[in-house]
């Protein structure tokens, strides 16, 4: 059973001082990559999340209050419920995700692509890739192997409907433990990446 | 050896981390803050204490009491807060002495002499190279870091260590040399005095520019992480190859946009010049940097 953790919509955020806030996105490297709150945001993909090390590399306490953020509130639910297991004492899931901290007037800022050069597509676009290519992989061998094989197809196709009407997948949660969506990933607050900071600071 | 509590406030328009440090077991609940943000509006030329503000309201939440206001080093991005946050919560501002050899440097460039000592007497203390001190209950001690600017310092609190500009965090690598004084031989050395210290030593640096999308800001590597991962810094890296690149990195490098206010004001502790009919000013030398 989930437990149960605070929720805030994106309007009532924006009202808020988030200078002594800490908000986790926790969706995978690609999706931030892709596009990601302009406000300052710690990674820490849901699928690795250690929350004792998340807070440690953030500068955080157990107390300090934390926002966790994915696409549209369903992964930072589990995200939120991780840290209160791990005893953190005020979190808070962002209702609606990114979506609709964006049609709340967030800035966002981001690539539309990693800029390392990938051409993945988006979590969401490989999950109806995988999910489609398996259906019709599995109607294919049905139709010319063993009937049997209709069941694999109606598995993913109630997996699918199972998706729309609870905003879960599991799927989407396999997918983003593939090495190509952990890319720049390491440890569970992803401290090391690659790339190019900006220039004219003290780096 | 202790384990510092240790609270961090990200800047983001300067990409500079703010600490509060304590700890848990000092029944006078003092604390000491590390480098912090005093807002300023480059081209309004005004300051604000938003971000400054952010942590005096953590510190007052947490009834501590202020006993040290720390600087790493004379910041040439930004400006500290340190006399403001005195003048709200107390406690005494302190930096190494070798912050002195930057206000000799840099007082005639501003023609300042008048209003900045050249004694450092606007600090309450100069530390001594590896001076012991303490932070509430806990031992610390200040060892000399140069490389970035010829007086950086690393505070080590228990196995906590606030280094300033003399190392990033892994995927960004190290402080720039290119500032008067600076100096990339003795950045490598001062690299190689924190991989002395134990692996598991948590490594806090001043700024963090995490690599575009790759990840967001983030404030600590351990000693064992930086020895194996750090871009410019790892143990792999010979101090010939390092010196090289990190000159051939800097060079034409862009100065911080905030340096001829910062300087000036970090002089003195985050304070301005001397009014003239009521108003502070900030002196702007031509054709200098």
């Amino acid at each position: 059973m989930m437990t149960a953790v605070k929720s805030i919509s994106a309007q009532s955020l924006r009202q808020k001082d988030l200078k002594q806030a800490l908000i986790v996105d926790v969706r995978t490297p690609m999706e931030f990559a892709e596009k990601r709150l302009a406000h300052p945001a710690t990674l820490a993909p849901v699928t690795e999340l250690d929350p004792q090390m998340v807070a440690l590399r953030s500068g955080a306490l157990p107390s300090t209050p934390i926002y966790t953020l994915c696409a549209s509130g369903r992964r930072a639910q589990t995200a939120a419920a991780k840290f209160i297991e791990a005893g953190f004492t005020d979190i808070t899931v962002i209702e609606g995700g990114l979506a609709a901290c964006k049609e709340a007037g967030f800035p966002t800022v981001g690539q539309g692509l990693p800029k390392t050069g990938e051409t993945s597509p988006t979590l969401d676009r490989q999950v109806r890739l995988v999910a489609g290519a398996l259906t019709a992989l599995f109607v294919l061998l049905g139709l010319f192997a063993h009937k049997a094989f209709l069941l694999g197809a109606l598995f993913i196709g109630c997996g699918q409907v199972f998706s729309g009407l609870t905003n879960w997948c599991g799927l989407a949660l396999l997918l983003a433990r593939a090495p190509w969506n952990k890319k720049g990933c390491t440890g569970g607050a992803c401290p090391i990446g690659g790339g190019k900071s900006p220039g004219a600071s003290c780096q | 050896m202790s384990a510092p509590n240790v609270r961090g406030f990200f800047d983001p328009v300067t990409a500079t981390w703010t600490y509060v440090v304590w700890s848990a077991t000092d029944a006078q609940r003092r604390c000491a803050i590390i480098d912090s943000v005093l807002d300023f509006d480059m081209y309004a030329c005004r300051t604000s204490t938003a971000s400054a503000d952010a942590v005096i309201d953590f510190v007052r939440q947490q009834n501590f009491v202020v006993e040290w206001i720390l600087e790493t080093h004379i910041h040439a991005d930004h400006i500290t807060a340190a006399s403001y946050i005195k003048e709200k919560m107390g406690g005494k501002i302190a930096i190494s002495k070798h912050m002195l050899d930057i206000i000799a440097t840099w007082t005639p460039i501003f023609q300042t002499q008048e209003d900045t000592p050249a004694d450092g007497s606007a600090f309450d203390y100069l530390f001594d190279n590896d001076e012991e001190f303490t932070i509430a209950d806990m031992p610390a001690k200040i060892i000399h870091t140069p490389g970035h600017t010829p007086a950086d310092t690393t505070y080590i609190v228990g196995n906590a260590v606030f280094v300033g500009d003399t190392i990033f965090l892994p995927d960004v690598g190290s402080g720039r040399c290119d500032f008067p004084g600076g100096s990339a031989d003795d950045s490598y050395d001062s690299s190689r005095k924190l991989f002395a210290l134990p692996n598991d030593t948590r490594i806090y640096v001043g700024h963090d520019y995490p690599p575009e999308g790759m990840r967001g800001p983030q404030c600590m590597a351990t000693v064992a992480e930086q020895k194996t991962g750090n871009v410019r810094l790892n143990q792999q890296v010979g101090k010939a190859d390092f010196v090289t690149r990190r000159r051939a990195d800097d060079s034409g490098k862009a100065v911080p946009p905030l340096i001829l206010p910062s300087l000036q004001a970090n002089m003195r502790t985050g304070k301005f010049g001397k009014a003239v009919n009521g108003m502070q000013y900030v002196k702007l030398p031509l054709n200098r940097m």
